[in-house]
């Protein structure tokens, strides 16, 4: 058995050139790299094409905190309190771009837990803000006539009231 | 573009599903794009709570002056549920593509206008059992007696079936849910017969939770825990409230079982009554017949001693201490990866009757994990 210190190490290129170099225990939570890994293409530098040195610096961030793995019963409930934390920490990003490259990277990496948590952190966003609230910050445009928006909004009236 | 109009659509649809079925149905005036993006999440929970109405609002769309002489608050709570109803089926009929998860969470209902049925419930649920595409169902009614349609029966597709506080009895052609893996009954109203059934039907169950009152249980005395046991054979994780195992055991549970609980990990019960034949005998039938149990849970803080203390069935002073390590040489704890966790009410802890039990556990020289008792 390798021990995590021995284990294989694999190399990721972000977008921009940059290489990474992440054990092979830890990356294995993308769904994406696993099946490259699956598939023995993992022996030269993996390439990454949709994804930034910046956001793939924090994506390794994320599973290699959530590759740590508990000693005992005790230790359990603490890991599990401190994730909770450190996840609540990852997703307060300066900007809102930021946010969005990672759902991205999370999409494209196949890495479940990262795109829910980015995912529930975009709703978190928008919860309790105002249609226009919504489009201003997003910058989306409204191209209904006003008859058209009345229209809709008679449609889904539960939504409304 | 915008910055969240060009994500991908299943990351549009992840989102959406975090959002209160309320908020994701607001989106659809953000623009054209969006006006039918909401309506295709393939997970809907509706919350009643988050159907509140203010007194005004309520007050001015009753025209049925019959009504004022109710309080104002029921007439709230009846506005409340219209709208809540309204919506569920506006949001069914609009939505277009397979509904995987559906949650119906109701708020309790006074308790004087309990309702025995709810046409409305009904055809949500039978115009979805026809749809084939539900994995996940929780339908929590809060209410007790209120008896789910048999249509329950046609969702071929469940995987993880979670139902609160409504009755339910069988369908005399229900063959199972074929895909069924877990299960959690919450005060449900359910005679013994058809739990069995349910339970022996579904082949593929791993978690099953029984929280069920033992009085809401009709009894069907032809059953015993080996058939119960035996139809969950397949088990992983099973959570079970003491009193509904007891109704499988009279006087005594027997020493083995058909086949083992093989594949059983974790084990969780409360108020388990440590000084009757059935309380103790269950523990050591089950402890003996899981191989390969990682975790042991029990909770006695609510146990009320006095409640059920009949003479006949309380052990006597030789049973109870002749429960040690050396009469019982095949229970082993080696196996647990956990600590035993018991927990028990302070004053209880204090009675020597309790004692047996925990000095088994604790003396056991075999067991690796150390038994924590919380007090």
């Amino acid at each position: 058995m390798s021990s995590s210190s021995s284990s294989k190490m694999i190399e990721l290129r972000s977008s921009d050139g940059e290489t990474f170099h992440v054990e092979e225990t830890v990356v294995l939570q993308s769904e994406t790299i696993k099946q490259m890994i699956d598939d023995d293409c993992a022996n030269a530098a993996i390439p990454l094409p949709n994804v930034t040195s910046m956001t793939l610096a924090k994506v390794i961030e994320y599973i290699k905190k959530h590759a740590e793995k508990p000693k005992d019963d005790d230790d359990k409930k603490v890991a599990e309190e401190d994730l909770k934390k450190f996840d609540a920490e990852f997703v307060k990003v300066d900007q809102e771009s930021m946010l969005f490259d990672l759902v991205r990277a999370a999409n494209y990496l196949n890495i479940k837990s990262l795109l829910d948590l980015t995912c529930q952190a975009v709703a978190d966003s928008i919860k309790d803000l105002s249609v226009e609230e919504v489009r201003k910050k997003f910058n989306i445009q409204n191209d209904f006539t006003p008859e058209e928006e009345a229209k809709v909004r008679k449609e889904n009236a539960w939504a409304f009231d | 573009m915008d910055m969240i109009s060009n994500l991908p659509p299943n990351i549009i649809d992840t989102v959406l599903c975090f959002l209160p079925i309320q908020e994701a149905a607001r989106t659809s005036i953000l623009s054209r794009e969006w006006r039918y993006r909401w309506n295709k999440i393939p997970k809907l929970v509706f919350e009643e709570v988050r159907f509140q109405v203010s007194y005004d609002v309520a007050e001015s769309s009753v025209v049925d002056q019959t009504v004022n002489e109710s309080s104002d608050r029921q007439i709230r709570v009846m506005f409340r549920r219209k709208r809540f109803f309204s919506a569920i089926s506006q949001v069914v009929l609009m939505h277009d593509g397979p509904i995987h998860e559906l949650t119906i969470d109701m708020l309790p209902d006074d308790d004087d206008i309990k309702n025995h049925t709810c046409v409305e419930i009904d055809r949500i649920i039978f115009h979805l059992s026809r749809k084939h595409t539900v994995k996940n169902l929780t339908i929590n009614l809060n209410n007790g007696i209120y008896e789910l349609p048999y249509s329950l029966f046609s969702f071929s597709h469940l995987s993880d079936l979670c139902l609160v506080g409504c009755c339910f009895s069988q369908k005399p052609t229900f063959s199972g849910f074929r895909r069924l893996r877990s299960l959690s009954l919450d005060g449900v109203y359910i005679s013994q017969k058809t739990l069995l059934h349910l339970l022996s039907s579904c082949p593929l169950f791993k978690n099953v939770t029984l929280e069920i009152d033992s009085r809401y249980i009709d009894i069907d005395e032809s059953t015993t825990i080996i058939n119960l046991f035996e139809s969950l054979r397949m088990i992983e994780s099973l959570s079970i409230q003491f009193t509904v195992l007891e109704l499988f055991v009279y006087d005594r549970a027997p020493r083995e079982l058909r086949a083992l609980l093989s594949h059983l990990k974790y084990f969780y019960t409360h108020e388990i009554p440590f000084t009757q034949k059935c309380g103790l005998s269950c523990l050591v039938l089950l402890i003996r017949n899981s191989p390969n149990l990682e975790k042991l849970e029990i909770d006695n803080r609510m146990l009320d001693q006095d409640d059920s203390d009949m003479e006949d069935d309380l052990c006597t002073e030789d049973e109870l201490y002749s429960f040690t390590v050396d009469s019982y040489p095949d229970i082993w704890l080696e196996h647990l990866k956990e600590k035993v966790k018991i927990t028990l009410d302070y004053s209880a802890f204090d009675e020597d009757e309790e004692l047996p039990i925990l000095l088994i556990l604790l003396r056991f020289p075999h067991a690796s994990p150390v038994v924590e008792i919380i007090i």
